[in-house]
């Protein structure tokens, strides 16, 4: 039996490492396949600008995958952002004084808050995650609208400590960049090496088996939600950084669908229970490659949906068959039963 | 099955409980309107209002169907876009208004089916598929129309939507209510509605039951599709022009419809009655708020207020009263369907 | 007392729950609305009988603007004179169909005018047609749409004009000469549409031999999708001199992107913005220069413009004028257009001036 064990947990792990590999494949080709068309796609600014906005979404990113690995989804993440990029803001604009280090605090500390909101309508309210993160992407983004009357925040009264982070600093790098390679170790090492993380995997593949082992499922959903809500929180803070302005109808809007993308082309099952961080990594190099590359290469902004939409498809039917084929005897997924 | 010692009151609460959550909505929103603007209660203007969200209303009852057998789509509202863009097309190339109607209908189809084709077949998730298909019928439509409108609609198309049937109900509403009736006796009164249910319940069951859901899917995304293109229609109808941003975000609302109607968001449960009257509960918090200058943003903020307390309020409360629903737990744990949220 | 079975719901919690969540919800919604009412009704207040006060709603494209915010602050200036009431609603997006409710709600409230900075040309004009039938005089201000939806417009400027000014602007901050691209909002913009046809048509006519327009590409007014088309210029066209953004999303968007970049100071960012936008990008030396106008002239002429039409001392057709306190006279054009006013440049000597 444990050989059968070993036997089913390598070959799923050679399935991860196989799927990874051809992420990053078609990642390095797509890049090739931009630069061949138009070589000033590998100009350093142009790599520079696309790193900034990876750094960004990998941060959400990898919150989502946790949220989506314990069988749940945030589609509120957009708005959470939002009213961390916000309040941070308007801290930074009324309190100029205040150090940089505080204004990441509130910004993670704003979005851990709303995060455990979603947390408790998911686990006390019994509320189904889908759910509750749509209303709740209603709700914060009411609330972006309330905090900030309604009021931009300008670029010079954003104060330069977070502004910096945009700026090419002593290290050479941005450190947005610093900060997205930060999480993407921070979670590959949660994901792979600590006993929590492995649990977290546990509870999102079978709630039933790992309850009987004495986990509780409900307390990493939750707090799954916290982190994912801290993260988005730091977004936000980075968001500030990259764009400087912050209006209340545009911040944040839009990520939700960037940022699932990415983790789905990553390679994790939306069934929850596997994920990888260095699959979600190349999954949102190929977002943002995308969206940068259909741009250089001058395809017609009227493209670049349908290009989104193509990819997400493909990516998942790929997914679908490689998964058939490599799992034992063609045993198919829970809840992809063609019935 | 119930205690038959249980109180009629238990069995009626039993039935209208689904129900409950939209009309209390409904008379709150309705009370508050009415307490807070001389010009709010308004019956005739009310129902003229009711027009612009029966588009909306059309995609929820084919969004109820499509949830209850256990899937999701998420591309009704791109699907209407770009339907409306081909109806835009013909009707431009020299087709009549009806051809061009009838053309966006079967486009709608069609990319139901497409949906259909890659959940049932190919047996992808339908989450995904469809969060791919929103931003791929989304750019069709913004490759097919670019930065230009279609206008120049026969004038008796334009504006349609105000006229009245019956001297008393626009169009729209009529439109819908018939909808509404057909496909409430598809999903109650016939075997495709059963089997969907059952789908919803135990996919696993039905499949080995001989009952063909397959095909049941398949027709439930073609259904969504071909609603999406009849949508498309009545929303030119009332515009009178057509862009590749139509009904942008609209997919939302539905889904919010759909559970607001006590439609079980995992499948296996809900009815097309809850959907109408979730609806009507959704329109007369609109008016109420708008007629108050409530802006875009809270208005949507309220609605997801009332769509989380729907579901938060009683479960709290009847944790207060110490049962705790038996299929909430289990579908908190993921256990019932093996499907995620 | 009857036990319930397991799976059931007691009918009388229901009852409660809902009760207690419907006052739940009603008390929410009153803080909300509390809430986005003092931010939104004006201040202003009517200085005779309330019977003759004239009630009127604004939508501008969308809230949370501070451009429209100040065409608000204009209307509010305005208001307590005419003994008028502003109301301003809006959508949270900018589209067409999103301002419809509003028009709708405006008619069932028998408001005096509805004034609106439309987000489509054609897909209001339905809905502000029934306005006007209702006997309620519909405004479109700081951008035009369909002359059969609205009873006048407004304009902030000449937009047939403006095109020349833009290019002028350009050749003034890259000194004549050098490629320049334009970084526009959404397509489908009508103002944009007609400044960038005039840009085109000015240096058709050879009055800039040296300044070469490559391309335009659309930012939509989204701060994320205008970065990355700034850096998209930026990547293909490493000799480019200038971008020109006649949004003032836009050129705020790709000024940041400037100013963090090494090309700061060889890429010139110009185009149309407020000034508390870009003074941060004007003191930090990547504008040196960028131009808009008053929206708050905007919404004082918009102001006494519907008062006169309500009150009738003033019809909209070409050739009508009217004289308006602080801003001066203006006569109706052959497109029954008002145009406000000039457009003013900023600079580093005046951006302090401002404050808007």
């Amino acid at each position: 039996m444990r050989a059968s064990m070993r036997e089913g947990r390598s070959l799923a792990r050679n399935l991860a490492r196989f799927r990874d590999v051809g992420i990053g494949g078609i990642v390095v080709a797509v890049a090739i396949a931009f630069g061949a068309v138009n070589p000033l796609f590998f100009r350093p600014e142009n790599l520079f600008a696309i790193l900034l906005a990876v750094g960004i979404i990998v941060v959400l990113a990898v919150g989502q995958m946790l949220v989506i690995i314990s069988r749940q989804i945030d589609l509120s993440i957009g708005s959470t952002l939002g009213v961390a990029a916000m309040v941070t803001a308007m801290v930074g604009r009324d309190f100029p004084d205040v150090p940089t280090i505080v204004l990441v605090a509130v910004a993670v500390g704003v979005g851990a808050l709303l995060g455990a909101f979603n947390g408790f309508l998911v686990v006390g309210a019994k509320i189904p995650a889908i759910i509750a993160t749509l209303g709740t992407l209603a709700i914060y983004r009411g609330l972006v609208f309330i905090v900030s009357n309604n009021i931009q925040v300008n670029p010079s009264e954003v104060p330069s400590g977070v502004t910096a982070l945009a700026r090419v600093s002593s290290v050479g790098i941005p450190p947005i960049v610093l900060i997205g390679v930060g999480v993407v170790l921070a979670g590959w090492y949660f994901t792979r090496k600590t006993m929590t993380g492995l649990r977290l995997y546990a509870v999102g593949s079978n709630p039933e088996a790992a309850t009987a082992r004495g986990l509780s499922p409900l307390k990493f959903q939750f707090w799954v939600f916290v982190v994912m809500g801290a993260l988005a929180g730091l977004g936000g803070l980075l968001y500030i950084a990259r764009y400087s302005t912050v209006n209340p109808a545009d911040v944040g809007s839009g990520f939700e669908l960037q940022v699932i993308s990415a983790v789905v082309i990553g390679g994790t099952n939306i069934f929850g229970g596997s994920g990888s961080v260095v699959g979600v990594l190349m999954g949102v190099f190929l977002v943002g490659i995308l969206a940068n590359g259909l741009t250089v290469i001058g395809v017609s902004g009227f493209w670049q949906s349908a290009a989104y939409g193509a990819i997400i498809i493909i990516a998942v039917v790929v997914d679908t068959l490689v998964r058939r084929q490599m799992s034992s005897g063609g045993r198919k997924e829970k809840g992809e039963l063609d019935g | 099955m119930d205690n038959p010692k249980a109180s009629t009151l238990a069995s009626a609460g039993k039935f209208l409980g689904p129900f409950l959550p939209a009309v209390v909505v409904f008379l709150v929103a309705m009370v508050w309107g009415t307490l807070a603007s001389p010009f709010f209660l308004d019956i005739p203007v009310l129902l003229l209002h009711s027009g612009r969200y029966m588009e909306i209303g059309l995609l929820a009852l084919a969004m109820t169907l499509v949830i209850i057998h256990g899937d999701i789509d998420l591309s009704v509202a791109s699907n209407l876009a770009f339907s409306a863009a081909m109806l835009g097309l013909v009707y431009e190339s020299g087709a009549s208004i009806a051809v061009a109607s009838v053309a966006a209908i079967a486009v709608g189809t069609t990319l139901g089916l497409f949906n259909g084709f890659l959940v049932t077949v190919v047996g992808l998730p339908s989450l995904v598929v469809t969060l791919g298909t929103l931003a791929l019928y989304r750019g069709m439509a913004q490759i097919a129309l670019g930065d230009q409108a279609v206008t120049g609609y026969p004038d008796g198309f334009v504006g349609a939507d105000q006229n009245l049937v019956f001297e008393l109900i626009p169009l729209p509403l009529t439109v819908f209510i018939v909808m509404a009736v057909l496909i409430g006796f598809l999903a109650h009164r016939t075997t495709f509605g059963f089997v969907s249910l059952m789908l919803g319940k135990n996919q696993v069951a039905t499949m080995f039951s001989g009952l063909q859901p397959k095909m049941n899917r398949l027709i439930a995304f073609a259904l969504s599709g071909a609603m999406a293109g009849f949508a498309a229609v009545l929303i030119t109808a009332r515009l009178g022009s057509t862009r590749s941003n139509l009904a942008l975000g609209f997919e939302l609302l539905v889904v919010t419809i759909v559970v607001l109607g006590g439609t079980d968001i995992f499948g296996g449960k809900g009815t097309i009655g809850g959907t109408v009257l979730a609806l009507f509960a959704v329109i007369a918090v609109r008016e109420a708020l708008a007629i108050q200058n409530v802006n875009g943003q809270i208005q949507d903020a309220v609605i997801g207020l009332i769509l989380v307390l729907t579901i938060a309020v009683p479960v709290a409360v009847s944790r207060l009263f110490g049962r705790v629903k038996v299929s909430r737990r289990k579908a908190l744990l993921g256990l019932e369907k093996g499907t995620t949220q | 007392m009857k036990r319930m079975k397991l799976g059931t719901k007691s009918p009388r919690s229901k009852f409660f729950a809902l009760g207690a969540s419907a006052l739940v919800a009603v008390g929410l919604v009153g803080c909300a609305t509390d809430a986005s009412d003092s931010t939104d009704s004006a201040p202003a207040e009517p200085t005779t009988d309330s019977a003759e006060v004239l009630e009127i709603v604004y939508i501008p494209k969308n809230l949370g603007n501070p451009y429209f915010d100040n065409i608000v602050a204009g209307l509010q200036e305005a208001a307590p004179e005419l003994n008028m009431t502003v109301e301003v609603v809006g959508p949270a997006q900018a589209g067409a169909t999103d301002q419809i409710q509003y028009i709708d709600a405006a008619i069932q409230q028998q408001v005096d005018a509805i004034l609106i900075s439309p987000n489509d040309a054609d897909a209001l004009v339905p809905s502000l047609k029934r306005a006007m039938d209702a006997g309620i005089v519909v405004i479109s201000v700081n951008s035009d749409m369909s002359a059969e939806g609205r009873d006048l417009a407004i304009l902030p400027v000449d937009f047939t004009t403006l095109g020349d000014f833009l290019v002028e602007l350009t050749a003034e901050v890259t000194d004549g000469a050098g490629d320049f691209a334009v970084l526009s909002a959404t397509s489908t913009a009508p103002d944009q549409n007609v400044w960038i046809e005039g840009m085109r048509d000015v240096l058709a006519g050879g009055a800039y031999p040296d300044l070469n327009l490559v391309d335009v590409v659309y930012g939509d007014d989204a701060p994320d999708k205008s970065t990355n088309e700034t850096n998209a210029l930026l990547t293909r066209y490493p000799d480019l001199a200038a971008i020109v953004a006649p949004t003032t999303v836009g050129v705020a968007a790709a000024a940041q992107v400037l100013s963090a970049s090494p090309l700061k100071g060889q890429v010139q960012v110009t185009g149309l913005g407020t000034p508390n936008e870009m003074r941060q990008y004007i003191k930090d030396g990547t504008v040196k220069a960028v131009a808009l106008w008053d929206p708050k002239a905007q919404g004082i002429l918009a102001a006494h413009l519907a008062a006169a039409l309500i009150n009738g001392t003033f019809t909209a057709t070409p050739g009508a004028s009217i004289n308006v306190p602080g801003v001066g006279d203006r006569v109706v054009n052959d497109d029954t257009q008002v145009i406000t006013g000039p457009p003013v440049t900023f600079t580093a000597e005046n951006i302090d001036d401002f404050d808007f």
